[in-house]
């Protein structure tokens, strides 16, 4: 038995609160409140994850369900070695395919194809290995006779597509989606779906933020439910989607009407 | 650690040049002719105002044809300036990448220092006219001149990873830097040898890397000289400069995300 392709333990992240950037300003006075002796209010934080633990093992689909502001979306980035934590520990084994925004580091001025080996290479992959999967990448991504145009003639779909299919094909261990079903037609869904069934079957593991619970419920092996940054509940997507909805009617029930 | 992981991201690197080289060029109709016009009028602009009568009786340059003298500085500080401007703010401007992807983000600077080297390659082709035309006696010395010029790169290598990386933290960097390369510029041996009187004004200026730099281009492609022992200077401030950037980045790196 091979250890947990992802390992979060007792993970904390909090973020710094600002309103505009005059880091230096607020530098420049911490340091004249210092030198008169005056203590200082260290700045505000927000804690976006506080203690959250779980493990993901190999072909192992976790659901991660939760409101808006919830954790989600820094608990993929802290998957991803973007963000750092606090405390606590990130562990994840193997190269990282991350789904986090479609089109991130597309490059407007360069083809389909300069982007795809752009978009290898920022995940670590030497040409070759990208020359290996771009045919795959460019059937999936079926941009046709744009394929070698600039990325900025693209429409807003063919970008998704070529994002989605560039991580749907470079080799990984590791797959974090973050609303991917949000866009693109019925068709492509379908498509994106049965892609992340196959790489399940080769063992890849996949981090599954959504908010389309009908999706978590019939593609994960396992679901949390996070909510102001700590798990409520963890087991079986169908419990976990249920204690969500639950929790969901609890908070608008209690709202206020109007 | 840092080394190898850049190492592993190494065709990262080369795309991300690429993509600089192309990008910066894809739409202007000069092309890259440009990379020949700034140093060109700058050269023209400080000819005409007659900077040749600054060189002093008694330096080694005193003689030179003023062209040949400007543009030689000009070509290879023109590189530094626009790597330090444009690797400030460099990873600001990567932004959507940095809070996205886990890459090691000394690529992003990095891109841009070695993107300018092109630029410094079409630049070098008028030198080379100018080096013909006024016959200066080129030697076995330009052997060194690759050295030399490895030597510039490491020291601008650590001030644009310091740069880049506190612009993240404190956005004023990027006015200071604004400022401080045009007042860099008047303090080195640019246009004109730098001259100090005063001991502790001639202790800072001749402590500058880049003079020491352009001095020893200076040396080998216009006098075919080996360079002097001034380029001891611009060797301990390489080491320096890279020694503090990689410490000050690495540092610095694992909270850009939050920051931009």
């Amino acid at each position: 038995m091979e250890g947990p392709r992802i390992e979060f333990r007792e993970v904390r992240k909090s973020f710094r609160m600002r309103n505009r950037s005059d880091a230096l300003r607020d530098a420049v006075h911490r340091g004249i409140a210092r030198m008169f002796g005056r203590p200082s209010e260290p700045p505000k934080r927000h804690v976006a994850l506080d203690g959250v633990s779980f493990r993901v093992a190999a072909g192992e689909a976790l659901g991660v369900v939760g409101p808006n502001g919830a954790g989600k979306s820094t608990t993929l980035k802290l998957a991803a070695g973007v963000l750092r934590p606090d405390s606590g520990e990130v562990g994840v084994a193997g190269r990282v395919a991350a789904l986090i925004e479609l089109s991130a580091g597309f490059h407007p001025d360069l083809s389909g194809r300069e982007n795809i080996f752009l978009g290898g290479a920022l995940l670590g992959l030497r040409r070759q290995e990208i020359r290996a999967v771009l045919p795959r990448i460019a059937g999936f991504a079926d941009l046709g006779e744009y394929f070698e145009s600039p990325v900025r003639t693209y429409s807003s779909g063919m970008a998704v597509r070529l994002g989605f299919a560039v991580a749907a094909f470079v080799p990984a261990e590791v797959l974090l989606v973050d609303e991917v079903l949000a866009v693109g037609d019925i068709n492509f869904r379908v498509k994106c779906m049965d892609r992340m069934a196959e790489r399940r079957r080769e063992g890849v593991s996949t981090l599954f933020v959504s908010h389309h619970l009908d999706a978590v419920e019939s593609f994960c092996d396992r679901a949390v439910f996070i909510d102001h940054g700590r798990i409520h509940a963890e087991g079986p997507p169908p419990e976990v989607v249920a204690a969500y909805r639950e929790s969901q009617r609890a908070r608008a029930a209690a709202r206020p009407p109007g | 650690m840092p080394v190898r992981e850049l190492v592993n991201h190494r065709d990262l690197l080369f795309l991300l040049v690429v993509r600089e080289v192309r990008v910066r060029y894809a739409r202007a109709v000069l092309g890259m002719g440009w990379a020949l016009f700034v140093p060109l009028v700058m050269m023209l602009i400080f000819a005409s105002l007659d900077f040749g009568r600054l060189i002093p009786e008694g330096s080694p340059f005193r003689g030179l044809p003023y062209a040949a003298f400007a543009y030689c500085g000009l070509l290879f500080w023109t590189h530094f300036s626009t790597s330090v401007t444009q690797g400030t703010t460099s990873l600001l401007a990567a932004a959507d990448l940095i809070r996205k992807c886990a890459f090691p983000r000394e690529a992003i600077p990095l891109a841009k220092m070695l993107a300018a080297v092109l630029d410094l390659a079409v630049g070098a082709v008028f030198l080379a006219v100018l080096i013909l035309v006024y016959r200066l006696p080129v030697g076995w010395s330009v052997l060194v001149l690759p050295a030399v010029f490895l030597l510039q790169l490491v020291f601008t290598t650590g001030v644009v990873l310091l740069l880049s990386a506190a612009n993240m933290f404190y956005r004023d960097v990027n006015y200071l830097v604004q400022v401080g390369i045009v007042l860099l510029m008047f303090a080195t041996s640019v246009v004109y040898p730098v001259i100090a009187t005063g001991t502790v004004a001639k202790a800072v200026l001749s402590a500058n890397p880049m003079s020491a730099f352009l001095d020893a281009y200076r040396e080998i492609l216009l006098l075919g000289r080996w360079p002097g022992p001034g380029l001891w200077v611009g060797a301990a401030g390489a080491v320096v400069s890279v020694v503090l950037g990689v410490a000050v980045f690495r540092r610095l790196a694992p909270y850009f995300a939050e920051e931009v």
